[in-house]
């Protein structure tokens, strides 16, 4: 017990003479914090042997070794010094290690987010932290640690938000970031509008001119890598001045219902889904309930469009007309509603040489 | 002899009173082993600056919980409290004459 802990004979019982409509103060030296403090930074050692009896037959053994005391006492005694020593090793390891910042790199916000790690057989967000730095986007899990996305900011062509309806049904903002090497990254984060926002300001005062040069388009294609079922319905392009590329907006020629004749081992059947024609990606098409587009025709592979008269509109599905897009390898045979729009559409994507004689519609 | 005065009108209330001083008092020595352990110099840099941070987080979250429960007033009632009856103990354990006052006393 803690005889030593200089404890005072204490004054006269209070109360009678303390003065009411003051607060109490308190003249023992003894509260419950110093207690507890004196006996972790004294240490308590328990060393109990009990036996317990009845009708003096002993039934119940008890042998207690305890100890009790703050970790700089225990390790003062030369106790459980390696379990300390491993425990801030592991600290040591795991959480200073993920994250490790360039020279003169600097956090410029952090928020709680993920990235879309797109792995057979559905793909699936991994939740951590994204980072801004003067450098790099970085999207960091802090335990177990790892570097789950970065990209040097220099190399961020395009970052626009999209918002899909996730699984839970709900509609969700996501960040799709573009970088200059083609590749799609799906982002998620806290505050999405702030991050795009800080995202330009830092791309604008770090990279200088260097992102304006290039006015191309990226390569890839819009829907790649998308995340879930979801439709895009609004897409934001990033405002500024600074953006260096032409957004999605710019380089989508149209968007629609349309069929397809997809090749089965039977022979040929329609679906149904959505083709969409993009001057920088070219024409793509995604079945209902599909993930990915089926069918992906960059624009120079495009070599014609035929549709109405002159096709065989025998096996298309009712109330459609036949539609085929010719590549160097395939034909493609398409359906849709609106045959005259969708060649249009496609005929955007061909180049100037084509053939137009079997264009003519009725 | 001290009494715990722990609002009868609220039970919830009150057990949060008491939860929350209990987690106080444990704060209070943690903080306090955390400055032994920091003074000892066996703490890295950053390890000081995490645990640093860590005890104002706890800090924070409890006078946070405090306010939003408007438990000042009985925390600290509790607290008194509790200091009073460790203050008796105390004094009995360290002065053993008290016991036999005490006996006389009820004799």
């Amino acid at each position: 017990m803690p005889r030593d802990a200089g404890e005072p004979p204490r004054d006269e019982p209070q109360g009678s003479a303390r003065p009411r409509a003051l607060t109490p103060s308190r003249d023992s030296e003894a509260t419950l914090s110093r207690l507890l403090d004196t006996l972790l930074t004294k240490g308590v050692y328990l060393d109990l042997d009990a036996i317990i009896t009845v009708a003096e037959v002993p039934l119940i053994g008890i042998s207690l070794r305890a100890a009790l005391a703050g970790m700089e006492t225990l390790l003062e005694y030369g106790m459980m010094d390696d379990w300390d020593e491993r425990t801030r090793a592991w600290a040591r390891r795991s959480l200073p290690a993920g994250l490790v910042l360039g020279e003169h790199e600097e956090v410029v916000t952090r928020m709680p987010g993920s990235s879309f790690r797109d792995e057979p057989p559905n793909g699936f967000w991994q939740p951590g932290t994204v980072y801004l730095t003067t450098q790099r986007l970085i999207v960091h899990r802090r335990e177990p640690a790892a570097l789950l996305w970065e990209a040097p900011l220099g190399r961020i062509s395009h970052v626009g938000i999209v918002s899909e309806r996730t699984v839970g049904g709900e509609a969700a903002s996501r960040l799709v970031v573009r970088t200059d090497d083609g590749g799609t990254a799906h982002l998620t984060a806290a505050r999405p509008d702030q991050l795009r926002e800080l995202l330009e300001q830092t791309r604008g005062a770090h990279t200088g001119e260097s992102g304006r040069a290039q006015g191309r388009p990226t390569e890839g294609t819009p829907t790649e890598g998308r995340p879930t079922n979801g439709r895009p319905t609004e897409i934001t392009p990033a405002e500024g001045t600074a953006t260096p590329v032409p957004n999605r907006a710019d380089t989508t020629v149209g968007e629609g219902e349309l069929w397809f004749a997809e090749a089965r081992a039977g022979g040929e059947a329609w679906r149904r889904g959505t083709g969409r024609c993009d001057r920088s990606a070219g024409f793509t098409w995604r079945g209902d309930g599909d993930r990915r587009p089926a069918v992906r025709l960059p624009p120079s592979d495009v070599l014609a469009v035929r549709g109405g008269n002159g096709q065989d509109a025998s096996d298309v599905p009712e109330g459609l007309q036949p539609l085929e897009v010719e590549t160097r390898s395939e034909v493609v045979r398409l359906a849709t509603a609106q045959p005259d729009q969708w060649l249009g559409w496609l005929r955007q994507l061909t180049p100037e040489e084509v053939d137009h004689e079997h264009t003519k519609n009725r | 002899m001290s009494t715990l005065r722990i609002d009868e009108d609220n039970l919830k209330n009150g057990v949060l009173t008491l939860v929350v001083t209990l987690v106080e008092v444990i704060q209070e020595a943690l903080e306090a082993q955390a400055v032994r352990r920091i003074e000892g110099g066996s703490l890295t840099e950053e390890e000081q600056d995490r645990l640093g941070n860590a005890l104002l987080e706890l800090d924070e979250a409890m006078a946070q919980l405090k306010r939003d429960h408007g438990i000042n007033e009985s925390v600290e009632e509790l607290r008194r409290g509790l200091d009073d009856i460790v203050a008796d103990l105390v004094d009995k354990v360290t002065n053993p004459g008290r016991w036999d006052e005490g006996r006389e006393e009820l004799g």
